[in-house]
């Protein structure tokens, strides 16, 4: 009967250890896993960053100006509040 | 025999049996005593393992990037300084024996490298930096080319997006990212400070604004063939700076050291006479004393006052300036009716008025160029000729910050470029006095006015702009006295009713521009107005986009016309 018992305990700690060990593997190859996407998320970063800065330069209001100038001169003109003549006035 | 010998059998039995019994309970007791160990130590090792962290591989970097310097940002969100990531190309020469062959490969590879004036052999560095700044491309080449001895080396850097238009508000870094002008120095430790690196600093500027102010200053430059230009747009009720610009100027991402004193901040760091701007703050000092009205009448005004032996004159004298009132005096700018207000508003209370304005103290503001204009020597004629800003020199900063303070409705607010500072305030004059001055400096802008006052160029219909403007004569740098170079300012505010902006511009030593007015004139309405009011047309859209009692004024005021 005692015999048993320590039987009992023998294979509940072997299973102890063993899924102990597996989970330590696991853990171990998950850790590693986050660490490569930490990286490749502080890479990610820093390409964001980088194209904040040139999606300001992209969008200055000095570059938008000179395009617009090249490329939108007959479709808009500045419209100065003298030269809208009101309904009364007509 | 046979009893006995079972006898003798049983007892040999039972002896065997209590021997093997003793023999199995210490095997037992060995064993069990090995399993509670190993079971101890098991259990143990268990508990160990439960509570160990280090045997776990824990992320150093914790996905958290940073760059060793805060952004800059506007109101809008729009980046204004910002560092990044970039790679240099590298020879180490302790991991290369033939020199030459890796850089006829470089030079193969990047053709840009000047391999000629490259003086390797004499140099006792163990690197040579053969490329800056690496474009993706370069980068993926050295990185296909894997040879050893070329190296990328990675380093930070500031960039400024918007090049020159911020130029002088923002400054510059130093290739150790250390900030050595401008807003960069001013808060450089808190630029780098390490418990909020990803929090960028807010500042009050407007890009877009800038933008605009930007570009008429620089058509006005080359309009009015002037040496340069200044100007300072500044919200009147809070202080904060939308948008300051100073010209010439230089591109912040280039390290080019400019050793004119042209280059030098307009707005900030040059004290300058401003001229008759000032005579805005003489009649507001004798309305608050309650010794004028706008309407008291100076009858029988002479071409020339005499202060001891020196000669007071009115500038461009002719009969209408003979008998004004205070409103006159401001709309034709009246040298002579301005000492007469001083006067009679007593030449202590009219100093007392500067003094309180601050104009003579160092500007506050988040750059590292500011001037604390000299400190002025109160004597009679000084006081006098003061009230119409001759003999007196202060920085256009301080000025547009004083010119709030009388159209804001009286308070004198700290000027400041960040978005989230608290800015003190301080009562300067009354309500009521602001409001008089207010209608005082529109009917010097009104187109309608029966006097035709200086600023009426920049009668912008929509906005109802007021103002003053101020022609002053430049100290000679040669000799004692004035040049005949001029200064010319115009410092206006808008709506009329309840003043928002306060806008300054200033120009430095503009000619006539006969190919906009026909004539060679080159007064401060000829050319400061003229700007202001092209800014203001340009900048109003904008700013009302924000701002409902700007949207209101404007349809009011384009109904009643």
């Amino acid at each position: 009967m005692q015999g048993k018992k320590y039987m009992i305990s023998f294979i509940c700690l072997l299973l102890g250890l063993i899924s102990i060990h597996i989970l330590k593997n696991k853990t171990r190859e998950l850790e590693l896993k986050i660490e490569k996407v930490s990286q490749n998320i502080i890479s990610l970063k820093e390409e964001i960053e980088v194209q904040k800065v040139e999606f300001s330069y992209l969008s200055n209001p000095q570059r938008i100006s000179n395009l617009a100038k090249e490329y939108l001169k007959n479709d808009y003109i500045p419209l100065f509040p003298n030269k809208i003549i009101s309904d009364e006035k007509k | 025999m046979k009893k006995n010998k079972k006898l003798k059998l049983y007892f040999e039995e039972q002896s065997s049996f209590r021997k093997e019994k003793n023999e199995n309970e210490n095997r037992n007791n060995f064993v069990i005593s090995t399993f509670l160990i190993v079971f101890a130590v098991i259990c143990a090792r268990l508990i160990f393992l439960g509570f160990e962290k280090s045997d776990f591989i824990v992320s150093k970097n914790n996905d958290k990037f940073f760059y060793e310097r805060k952004d800059i940002i506007d109101s809008q969100g729009i980046i204004l300084a910002k560092n990044i990531t970039v790679y240099d190309l590298v020879l180490r020469k302790s991991k290369v024996k033939n020199i030459q062959s890796i850089l006829l490969k470089a030079k193969i590879n990047f053709s840009d490298i000047d391999t000629e004036n490259l003086k390797l052999e004499n140099e006792d560095k163990s690197v040579v930096i053969l490329k800056k700044n690496l474009s993706p491309a370069d980068y993926n080449k050295v990185i296909a080319l894997g040879e050893p001895a070329l190296e990328l080396s990675k380093r930070e850097i500031r960039i400024y997006p918007h090049k020159n238009l911020f130029s002088h508000i923002l400054g510059k870094v130093d290739i150790d990212n250390r900030g050595i002008s401008g807003m960069e120095m001013y808060l450089d430790d808190k630029l780098k400070d390490k418990s909020d690196l990803n929090i960028p600093v807010q500042t009050s500027l407007d890009a877009n604004i800038q933008f605009l102010v930007y570009e008429e200053l620089l058509k006005a430059v080359g309009d009015f063939s002037a040496l340069g230009a200044a100007a300072i747009l500044m919200d009147a009720n809070t202080g904060k700076i939308i948008s300051m610009v100073s010209l010439p100027d230089t591109d912040n991402n280039k390290r080019d050291a400019k050793e004119s004193k042209n280059y030098l901040s307009k707005a900030t760091k040059g004290l300058y006479e401003l001229g008759s701007v000032f005579k805005t703050f003489t009649i507001a000092s004798a309305i608050e004393n309650k010794i004028v009205t706008k309407d008291t009448l100076f009858e029988d005004l002479r071409q020339r006052v005499m202060c001891g032996k020196y000669p007071i004159n009115e500038y461009r004298w002719d009969k209408s300036k003979r008998n004004l009132t205070v409103e006159d005096i401001l709309v034709k700018s009246s040298n002579i009716g301005t000492i007469e207000i001083i006067n009679m508003n007593g030449l202590e209370n009219h100093q007392k008025f500067l003094e309180s304005l601050e104009i003579f103290d160092m500007p506050r503001l988040e750059v590292a160029e500011l001037s604390k204009p000299n400190q002025n020597r109160w004597g009679k004629c000084n006081t006098l000729t003061s009230g119409y800003g001759h003999g007196v020199s202060t920085s256009l900063l301080q000025l547009t910050r004083a010119y709030g303070a009388i159209v804001n409705g009286g308070e004198l607010l700290d000027t400041s470029i960040l978005a989230h500072t608290p800015v003190k305030a301080k009562r300067i004059i009354s309500k009521e006095t602001s409001l008089i001055m207010n209608d005082i400096l529109r009917a010097n802008v009104n187109s309608k006015n029966k006097t035709e006052g200086s600023g009426r160029k920049a009668d912008i219909k929509g906005y109802d702009v007021i103002g003053k403007t101020g022609t002053a004569q430049k100290p000679s740098e040669n000799e004692k006295g004035y040049s005949d170079e001029i200064l010319n300012i115009f410092t206006a505010a808008f709506p009329h009713k309840k003043p928002k902006y306060v806008l300054t511009v200033l120009m430095d030593e503009p000619k006539g521009a006969p190919q906009i007015w026909k004539h060679n004139r080159r007064e401060a309405g000829w050319n400061a107005v003229y700007v202001a009011g092209q800014i203001i047309q340009k900048i109003g859209p904008s700013l009302a986009i924000n701002d409902i009692d700007l949207r209101e004024t404007h349809a009011s005021i384009s109904k009643i016309n």
